[in-house]
């Protein structure tokens, strides 16, 4: 079971990867569209960063609901433990 | 000439090289082979090979790219990516896996001309696997979709054919995604069919005739279009009357008529307009609808729906070739 301050980790950092923002800038509770403007591509590809980290399947329809990173770690605690 | 008669003719001048990601689906290795016979293009399937060969077609002349034996090429290609969007290169070799990233990735390296997908993927991940890869073309920040329609007995258009854009992509486009629907459709006629564009970008109002946040967007995507292609021919915001009748064009706009009522292309606000315009021509004028057609692309990207037969699958190829 991934740990959750390591899962937490890895989510603020693929979202400044991806975003090119400063990681300091983020936190759990930043929104993906209302403070991020998050596009589909870019959600994309954080989420092939988390599929290969944790080796889960992560579709599109499933990060519909995600409305916070915290929503995503979330998310990926929950597939891990459906495993 | 038909439409499709016109779009074949000007892929066989070009030949372009066509990938088909999904080249363990039977249809798609009949449609490749049959492209290529026909001078279409110059196919290239991805597959198992083992699974090509069992279908017992005669793959002559088309490419035949296995994944599994081109470990090497995988790695070159994800390094490649990696460094130039300074995103992980473990990642990418595992999204490379998959057939359809491989072949966007193979237009991204040139090694293909454009790409024919959606058979087995979902439209959804055939837009994201090739706005990832493959890219965007320059000023356009979102893909969308145009349609050429072919009217029976107008003589508007071009000889009665118009392209309608954006009709089955983008629900809400924002002013700078419309101006870039409008480059994106103006430079896919002209590739695809030759046609110099018109450009008209429509909506409840003529020229002010309304206000409404509405009408603001589309006379600021116009703004957009004229600083980014000073010269080009593109006009509005107006009502569809003065984009196609020139009787109306001419009294609704009395100053800086453009487009005089001859559009060849007309960009819709937004999808609910779009798609009902579209739906509306071809229901009540009879007219033939060629499309969704994907644009947008650094290359030519076509979509194919699940149910495509193979003649289907032919037609998307002898788009993107037309379109390269």
């Amino acid at each position: 079971m991934a740990d959750q301050k390591q899962l937490e980790e890895f989510v603020l950092n693929a979202t400044s990867k991806v975003l090119k923002r400063d990681k300091n800038t983020l936190t759990m509770e930043t929104r993906w569209v209302e403070d991020l403007k998050i596009k589909s591509l870019q959600v994309f590809m954080i989420n092939m960063m988390l599929e290969n980290e944790y080796k889960v399947k992560i579709t599109m329809a499933r990060v519909a609901d995600n409305k916070t990173l915290m929503d995503v770690v979330d998310m990926v605690k929950e597939l891990l433990a459906n495993k | 000439m038909g439409v499709m008669t016109m779009m074949q003719k000007r892929a066989q001048t070009k030949q372009p090289r066509v990938v088909f990601p999904e080249g363990n689906e039977k249809a798609i290795v009949k449609a490749a082979v049959a492209a290529n016979k026909q001078g279409i293009a110059r196919s290239i399937l991805i597959g198992t090979k083992k699974i090509i060969a069992g279908y017992g077609i005669d793959t002559t002349g088309v490419a035949v790219v296995d994944i599994s034996e081109n470990i090497e090429k995988k790695e070159t290609y994800a390094q490649s990516y990696a460094e130039s969007v300074d995103y992980p290169q473990e990642v990418v070799t595992h999204m490379l896996d998959d057939p359809l990233n491989f072949g966007a990735m193979m237009v991204r390296q040139g090694e293909a001309d454009g790409m024919v997908a959606g058979f087995v993927n979902a439209t959804e991940s055939v837009i994201l696997s090739s706005e990832m890869f493959v890219g965007m073309a320059e000023s356009v920040e979102t893909p969308s979709s145009f349609f050429i329609m072919d009217i029976p007995g107008w003589p508007g258009g071009e000889n009665g054919l118009i392209a309608f854009a954006d009709c089955a992509v983008v629900p809400q486009p924002t002013k700078e995604q419309l101006a870039g629907i409008a480059l994106s459709t103006a430079s896919s006629v002209k590739a695809l069919l030759g046609w110099e564009p018109r450009v008209a970008m429509v909506s409840f109002s003529t020229r002010g005739s309304a206000t409404h946040p509405d009408v603001k967007k589309v006379m600021e995507a116009v703004k957009i279009v004229k600083e980014i292609k000073p010269g080009f021919c593109v006009d509005g915001e107006m009502q569809v009357d003065a984009a196609i009748v020139p009787d109306v064009s001419k009294r609704k706009i009395k100053t800086g008529n453009a487009l005089e009522g001859k559009a060849n292309i007309i960009i819709f606000p937004d999808l609910d307009a779009g798609n009902a315009g579209y739906k509306l021509v071809q229901r009540l004028a009879n007219a033939a609808a060629y499309g969704p057609i994907l644009q947008g692309f650094a290359k030519p990207v076509s979509d194919l729906s699940r149910g495509a037969t193979v003649e289907d699958i032919l037609g998307a190829a002898t788009i993107v070739a037309a379109m390269v």
